[in-house]
């Protein structure tokens, strides 16, 4: 080969490189917060929910200096965002919000996410877990509460609004208490002859329940999904996932324990539907509990969505409500999946900060009251939960154990000496390693536990 | 300006293939360049910190991590289902291309399957394979098995139980090829074989296999190929579970990527599957020399 073929060549190579590296970094660009980027059009999606009340407003008045907000939610406007975005829209003329749902799971929240990073579309949005909150908070993506003055988040909701602090500060509101609890059919109980579970219930006497319940093609137990048939160990961990030194903390008893009672009730009492099997029949859990084939539930508020709609999920027994048992009757520091959800955030792209703000603070202090049907009580300390009860029951008050309701809903919970939440690739793990030991009935608990302490250090170590 | 009519030719040449390059470069060439260059990087999808080239660190990570081996077991065994899925084409090719009731009604049976949606397709099926009150096990309880297997909701067959379901998707496409193939048999060469007494096992055997061996090749080759890139029907069918029993390749580089954000480490495993794809793929190409018929 000649020099001079060999030089065409290489810059004909450079010039591939170069091409290709411009591309990249263009697009690259693109993804970041350029403040060029155009806004697109709205999609389809948006285009449908806005056509509600309060068009018309809208179309009027849009040379008048209307200020449009788009919030992202999780819930179906059918649901009650609709009503929400309505009844805001009606009262202030100036302010026109627009709601656009996004599916709550893994692309749902990237939907979301690329467009927070891509367009200057949306204000407000919804988190529902902490680790996606991180994930926006690190690429820069959400507004700094701080820069409201007024706000004070832990008075107006208390100290279960922690857990959403991310690097000691607030980006986020938690608009709503989203306590994880068991449902119980009244009918059943009477017939096993038992009372109403006491709030300090174990794991022992859960699964005595179960199996006294169970009768026929009764199950004595279903639950919403895997993670529920473990909650115990995080409720018992209360956000500290480690040992002093550092390492997995998942050889604890408690974690023994806990996976064993389950994994007997599958194959030994039979009294909870073998995991493979609800899972691989994708099965319809909130009605398998409505039509009587599973006696407990293990889910929590947003049953009440199921339970209000008569028509659909007919039943004729009252609901009772258990906290999620105990592992062992000493735990003094167990933790009840009392949590604090649907935290609103204000995208720092957002045009209108000042008017999202007024927004989300009306929203949080009664504007939700809509989603109340579906179980999403207000969180913040200025509405009545007599109120948001009454509002939640929908008017079917002797459809449930009203005592057991406020108890359970509102149960104090000891004070957290931690609230980081486990990195997904670690609960995602612990899901799979737990999910192969329940879906097989010869199942050897101590190679489950073995795993998820080795993968679990394996972790740590990478992430440091 | 005017042109040249050969000039005005090459520019109506490239004008046509325009649309096609343009998607091609913009939906594939592109992102595989960026993807590249990703895979030497730290690069989270949101993260504003910056982002370190990290050379080959992905790679060491990927040849230490355990999901890894976990995927690629999972792969092979789900590759079963492409030469296994051939064989049964073929079968029922040649018995649809024979003068048989329902030709019609029968192929377009067959080829229903691959029209329609992996969401309908994952519904059914996991009502079929339902351990304890399935159809499927069913039959085989009531013929003698009195501990079948459970299938999806086991860690040891979901793997398997997605290979039938996966047969069962492609049969009809890879039979829609055979049947094609068949056609173009010279039929001369048939009757040559009737009139020297082959039976019809010979017939199969010597004549009608060896000639659309080229068939069989360019259904191997692109049958390995999406398959190893199959994403959508795992997903709907067991989202990679019971536990990550069906955990493959393409449902760990989603995950990466798009659960995690992990972007640079994704691109890295999605150029491990890629030479995979590449090296399945060469040992075909060479292979071929040894059975592929060409004249």
């Amino acid at each position: 080969m000649s020099e001079e073929t060999n030089k065409r060549l290489s810059r004909r190579k450079f010039v591939v490189l170069t091409g290709g590296a411009l591309a990249a970094s263009g697009l690259l660009a693109a993804c970041g917060d350029s403040p060029t980027a155009t806004a697109p059009a709205p999609t389809a999606g948006s285009a449908t929910t806005a056509a509600g009340a309060g068009t018309a407003t809208t179309a009027a008045a849009s040379s008048g200096g209307v200020i449009k907000l788009q919030m992202w939610g999780g819930v179906p406007a059918e649901s009650g965002p609709q009503k929400v975005a309505d009844a805001w829209n009606a009262a202030n003329p100036g302010i026109q919000v627009e709601y656009v749902r996004f599916v709550n799971d893994d692309p749902g929240n990237l939907k979301l996410d690329t467009a927070l990073l891509a367009t200057q579309d949306i204000d407000l949005f919804m988190n529902y877990a902490t680790q996606k909150l991180q994930k926006r908070v690190q690429g820069g993506l959400v507004l700094d509460l701080a820069t409201f003055k007024d706000l004070d988040i832990e008075a107006k909701v208390g100290d279960l609004a922690k857990p959403w602090k991310i690097d000691g500060k607030y980006y986020t509101f938690p608009t709503n208490i989203a306590p994880a609890y068991y449902w119980l059919n009244k009918s059943a109980l009477d017939e096993a002859g038992l009372q109403s579970p006491a709030l300090n219930w174990t794991l022992d006497d859960f699964k005595n329940y179960a199996l006294k319940m169970k009768k026929g093609s009764r199950w004595g137990f279903v639950p919403w999904d895997i993670g529920t048939l473990y909650a115990m160990i995080d409720n018992s961990f209360g956000y500290v996932y480690t040992k002093p030194d550092g390492t997995s903390r998942y050889d604890d008893p408690i974690v023994k324990k806990t996976l064993q009672t389950i994994h007997d009730m599958m194959y030994v009492d039979k009294s909870i539907i073998p995991w493979g099997e609800q899972s691989s029949a994708k099965l319809a859990v909130d009605a398998t509990f409505f039509k009587n084939e599973a006696a407990m539930l293990g889910a929590g508020a947003w049953i009440f969505r199921s339970s209000n709609n008569l028509k659909d999920y007919p039943h004729d027994f009252v609901s009772v409500f258990a906290s999620v048992p105990r592992v062992s009757s000493d735990q003094t520091n167990y933790w009840q999946p009392i949590t604090l959800g649907d935290a609103l955030s204000i995208s720092s792209k957002s045009k209108h900060p000042q008017e999202a703000y007024k927004f989300m603070k009306w929203y949080a202090d009664g504007g939700m009251i809509p989603l109340t049907v579906g179980g999403r009580i207000p969180a913040s300390k200025d509405f009545n939960q007599d109120d948001a009860v009454k509002a939640m029951l929908a008017g079917n008050d002797k459809m449930y154990d009203l005592n057991s309701v406020k108890s359970v809903i509102f149960n104090k919970n000891p004070p957290l000496t931690s609230t980081t939440a486990l990195d997904t690739q670690v609960s995602d793990m612990i899901k799979e390693e737990v999910e192969k030991y329940f879906v097989t009935p010869s199942g050897n608990v101590d190679t489950t536990i073995g795993n998820i302490v080795r993968r679990h250090n394996d972790f740590i170590k990478t992430k440091k | 300006m005017k042109m040249s009519w050969s000039k005005r030719q090459k520019l109506a040449g490239y004008l046509f293939i325009a649309p096609n390059m343009i998607g091609i470069v913009i939906f594939f060439l592109i992102p595989a360049i960026i993807s590249f260059v990703v895979m030497f990087t730290d690069l989270d999808f949101l993260s504003k910190a910056p982002v370190n080239f990290v050379w080959f660190d992905n790679f060491v990570r990927v040849f230490g991590d355990e999901t890894f081996y976990t995927a690629l077991k999972n792969t092979f065994i789900f590759l079963l289902a492409v030469p296994v899925s051939i064989a049964i084409a073929v079968i029922l090719a040649i018995l649809l291309n024979n003068k048989i009731y329902f030709k019609p009604v029968l192929r377009a049976m067959y080829f229903m399957p691959y029209i329609t949606s992996s969401v309908a397709i994952a519904f059914v099926w996991s009502l079929l394979l339902q351990p304890s009150t399935g159809p499927i096990n069913g039959f085989l309880r009531s013929i003698g098995i009195s501990d079948p297997p459970r299938w999806l909701a086991s860690t040891e067959t979901s793997m398997y139980g997605i290979d039938i379901i996966m047969v069962w998707y492609t049969l009809g496409f890879n039979m829609i090829i055979y049947l094609a193939a068949l056609q173009e048999i010279p039929t001369d060469l048939l009757e040559a074989a009737r009139i020297d007494g082959a039976r019809s096992w010979q017939t199969v055997r010597r004549i009608i296999l060896p000639l659309i061996s080229p068939t069989t090749f360019f259904l191997l080759i692109t049958g390995l190929m999406g398959a190893i890139k199959t994403f959508g029907l795992i997903q709907a069918i067991t989202q990679g579970g019971p536990g990550d029993s069906t955990v493959v390749l393409s449902l760990f580089v989603y995950r990466t990527a798009f659960s995690y954000y992990e972007l640079g480490y994704a691109s890295a495993i999605a150029w491990v599957l890629f030479m995979i794809v590449l090296v399945i793929t060469a040992i075909q190409w060479f292979g071929q020399k040894k059975w592929v018929y060409s004249n």
